[in-house]
Order: C-alpha cells, then structure tokens, then sequence
C-alpha cells in the first residue's frame, strides 16, 4: 500500500471530528436573534497539485437565548450522505466584553451515530473576538479543545489522547441580514502527522490545517 | 421557505449512505495494454541482473475467479518450473494496493531467489480491477482472487506441506483470511510483511478519535482478530520507519495477537512502508525468508 490511498479516503476520515465544520457561534446573538447557516470546508489536501479544503458541508441554526447566551445546534450534512447522523449542540456564553473586545466560552457535545455505533465527543471552546468597523465586523481567535472520552480503540489498544486541541483564526463579515465568515484551522497542532496512514498538511509535521466557508441568514 | 425545507431534508435522507468508501482502500492502475515486468523501473527495491529470472521461467496466464457469482478474468505470472509445482515449494505473493503486478515484480523476483536461483515457485497476480485483471476491487473479490490461484496451484498439485503464504500490506488481508479459513488449500506457514491491524485501526490512526471504520466503509478487514484463528508458523515483517502503517499500532498488534505455534519477528531499522527487503539488505532478507520457510 502505497501513500497513493484516494486522498478523499483521508479527508472523509477526518469529517466527522474537529475537522468537520467552522465554529458555529463565536459572539453571542442578540436576544431572541435567530441565525440560520451553513458551512463549507475542511482540512487541506493535495489535489491536481494545489492545495485544496475538502468541501464537507454543514447546516446550523442559533437561537438568542438573551444577549449573553446563544444556543446552537447543527447538522454534518456530509457525514449524513455517508449514513452517519452527525449533530452537534452547544451554548455561547458571552463571560467579557469592553471597548469592542470580548471573549466567549461554549460548551459542545457532538453526537455521531451510524451503522449500530454510537460516539460522542464534548468540546469546549474559548474565543477572543475583536469588533470593528460601522457594521460590527469581527476577526476572532478561539481555543478549541476536543476530549475523547474513551480509554481504548481498535483491539483494545489505548486511546492515544484523550485532549486534542485546535487553534482557529477567523473573521466574519456582517451585513444587514447576512454575515459571512472565513476560518483558518490548525487542527491537532500538538500531534506529530508522520506515522499515520495519511498525508496531511500541517506545519512542521504537526496536525493538518483546515480552511472553513460560512454564510448565515439572520432573522 | 416551508416548501423549500420539505423539498430539501427528504433528498438529504435520500442520500444517506452514498458516500462509502468501500473503494478507497484500492489503487489500482489498470490503464495499462500489456505487464512490463523486467522493463518496469523500481527504484523502491531496486535489483541488480544477477537475480535476473530466465525468461523460460516467466510464464503469464490468466484465471477465473469467481467471488460468489461474480466472475472476473485476472491475470497471473508463474515464477518457475509450472511441470514441477506438483513437488516444488510455491510462494503465493499477495501484493499492496498500488497499480499493479508491475510495481511489485521485483519483489517476486527476490522471492524466487530465496534459497538460491528459482529454489522455491513464486506466483504473483493482480486482483480484478488492477492491472489487466478484469472486474472492481472489493474486500471479498480479494480473497476470491487469491483462492483462485489457490485452485490453480492445487490443479498443479501443489499441496498444503509445500504451500506458502506471502502477503505484503494491503496483501496481508486475502493471507490471513486463507491462512485462518480454509476454502481451497491452507499454506503451512505465512509471512506478513507490514500488515494492517485492521481498518478500523486505518481509520482511527487517521482520524486519533475511535471512529468505527464502519462509517466510512463497508470494508471488514481485520487481520488482528483473524490471525487469532491462525496456527501455522507466523513470520513478521515490518519497517520500523514506516509512516504509512506504523509499526506499533498496526504490525505489532497483528504480532501479538497471534497465538499458535511459532512466530517470529523482524524489525527493520531504516525500513519504510515499502522499502523494508531493500533496507534489511537482500542477502539478509533471502536468508531469513529462507531458514523461516525450511525451519
């Protein structure tokens, strides 16, 4: 077997983690704002000799709960074709904010079932975000950390982490009733990429990068 | 944007399931008129003319296997004297994933000069879908294709006390199978040269979560439990450079699963994933497939 495995073979693999769609509420809503989005994108791949996102797709929708807090929840549209109900729910909870700056934690539990087989995954993430301009635009850098709640895989060997963290830069553009936003991924950036059987682009050997698309429609 | 919805989640539920990768574990390159062979340039394990094969003793044909009714024409090469296979030891070579026969000729080549010029039969094939074999690659067309040479070797008169099982990476899977399960003839010892655990261990290696391989493929490759059913003496091959199927988490675990009545190991320092018979040195590497075949 040669490094030559269908590149998608390693991207699909990768969709149904941390890799599988952009960070879903970073600014907490207005109250009682409801968000409707979708994304697309994933981690980088050598194809026909450029450097590609893999195009998984996700749907999401965001709730207001009050100015502090949004729920959210989401939908892997990609792992669905594949036969696997990936959904994924959490709350932005606003714990700063001054002078355009502000900093948000979310709690997320992502839930994958398919084929008789049940996962689940918490992740929290802590972002830093920073307004500007007249229509509140907003780049952000977030944490976020993935736990693997199990102690063994495949044949009982055990699980190699248990924490895997992913470092994101990102911007949102907003307009009156859409926003759209744009999100760099370092995914797994504390992981070695040279002994496994696929071929990612990290950076110096480490984790892979991801490059995410998202638009939302506001109501 | 009611209507849109109804439209729209009935047709994403339409299309569960039809993004398998059931195919993905194969590489074929079929895009090919003829097999080179001796033309083809490896350099991956690279031979010089001395163990040049005469060309008497290369014999192509073809075979029919049949994968529970669904028959396919694939394409052989006999290494060897084919009037003497009914008193020859025989190597039957399961290759990796990539393209085909080609690829893999020079390591078939090596294979005939363990113990010497043409001392053991070797035969090499493309499963269906790689090279001229005809069909698609699947799991059970793997093993098919391999029980297919089987029956040929068996017709030949080859038996069991003379028959051995060589499969390397993506070949170590139809090994196991026919090594653990009988159907047409069992060979009496195997050798694994960097083999996969299973895909599940494929996809969790990948992905370092613990995903079920099962969804991504239908694929239910799992050499790591089936060598479990093996008893026949067990030989392990495995670069400890190899970035493609680790060492430790694939070959390892292939390893020590096994349980019958002898096995042995060789972990090659400086080996990749597919250079390990160049990285161990060919002298060294004939003789330590040799003692292992005639211990």
């Amino acid at each position: 077997m040669k490094r030559t495995i269908t590149v998608f073979f390693l991207a699909w693999i990768l969709f149904m983690g941390y890799s599988c769609a952009p960070s879903r509420v970073i600014r907490p809503l207005q109250s009682k704002e409801i968000q409707a989005g979708a994304s697309l994108g994933g981690p980088l791949i050598d194809f026909a000799g450029l450097k590609i996102p893999v195009p998984f797709s996700s749907l999401y929708c965001a709730y207001g709960i009050d100015d502090k807090r949004t729920l959210f929840g989401g939908l892997h549209t990609t792992a669905l074709a594949a036969g696997v109900g990936q959904i994924d729910i959490g709350l932005t909870q606003g714990i700063w904010r001054k002078s355009g700056w502000g900093a948000s934690v979310s709690p997320v539990l992502n839930l994958m079932y398919g084929y008789k087989q049940f996962r689940f995954y918490p992740q929290l993430d802590l972002s830093l975000y920073k307004e500007y301009g007249e229509k509140r635009h907003f780049g952000y850098f977030s944490l976020s950390n993935w736990l693997v709640p199990y102690g063994t895989r495949a044949h009982n060997v055990k699980q190699p982490v248990n924490f895997i963290p992913n470092l994101i830069l990102g911007n949102t553009f907003n307009r009156t009733k859409m926003n759209y936003s744009i999100e760099m991924r370092w995914l797994a950036p504390f992981q070695n990429n040279e002994r496994v059987v696929t071929q990612y682009n990290g950076i110096g050997n480490q984790g892979t990068l991801g490059i995410y698309f998202g638009v939302a429609r506001k109501f | 944007m009611k209507y849109r919805l109804l439209f729209t989640l009935p047709l994403v539920f339409l299309f569960s399931g039809c993004l398998r990768l059931n195919s993905n574990l194969f590489n074929p390159d079929s895009d090919i008129n003829a097999y080179l062979l001796d033309d083809y340039k490896d350099e991956t394990v690279p031979l010089d003319s001395s163990y040049n094969i005469p060309k008497e003793l290369i014999h192509l044909f073809t075979l029919e296997s049949d994968d529970n009714g669904n028959k396919a024409k694939i394409y052989a090469v006999y290494i060897g004297d084919t009037t003497r296979i009914g008193t020859d030891t025989v190597i039957l070579y399961n290759h990796g994933n990539a393209k085909n026969i080609d690829v893999y000729w020079t390591r078939a080549k090596l294979l005939a000069n363990v113990g010497g010029k043409n001392r053991f039969g070797v035969l090499i094939y493309d499963y269906r879908g790689f090279g001229l074999s005809e069909g698609q690659p699947s799991e059970s067309g793997l093993y098919a294709d391999a029980d297919a040479c089987c029956k040929w070797l068996k017709s030949k008169g080859l038996t069991q006390d003379r028959f051995v099982m060589y499969g390397f990476s993506l070949g170590t899977a139809p090994t196991c199978e026919l090594t653990a399960y009988k159907r047409t003839l069992q060979p009496y010892c195997f050798v694994l040269e960097a083999p996969f655990a299973s895909t599940d261990e494929m996809v969790q290696d990948a992905a370092l979560l613990n995903l079920p391989a099962a969804y991504f493929t239908d694929n239910k490759i799992d050499n790591a439990s089936k060598v479990r059913d093996i008893q026949q003496p067990f030989m392990w091959i495995h670069g400890i450079d190899d970035s493609f199927l680790a060492m430790d988490t694939h070959g390892q675990v292939v390893y020590d699963n096994y349980m019958g009545i002898y096995k042995e190991a060789h972990k090659i320092p400086g080996g990749k994933h597919g250079n390990t018979p160049y990285a161990w040195g060919y002298p060294a590497y004939l003789s330590a497939v040799e003692a292992f075949i005639v211990r």
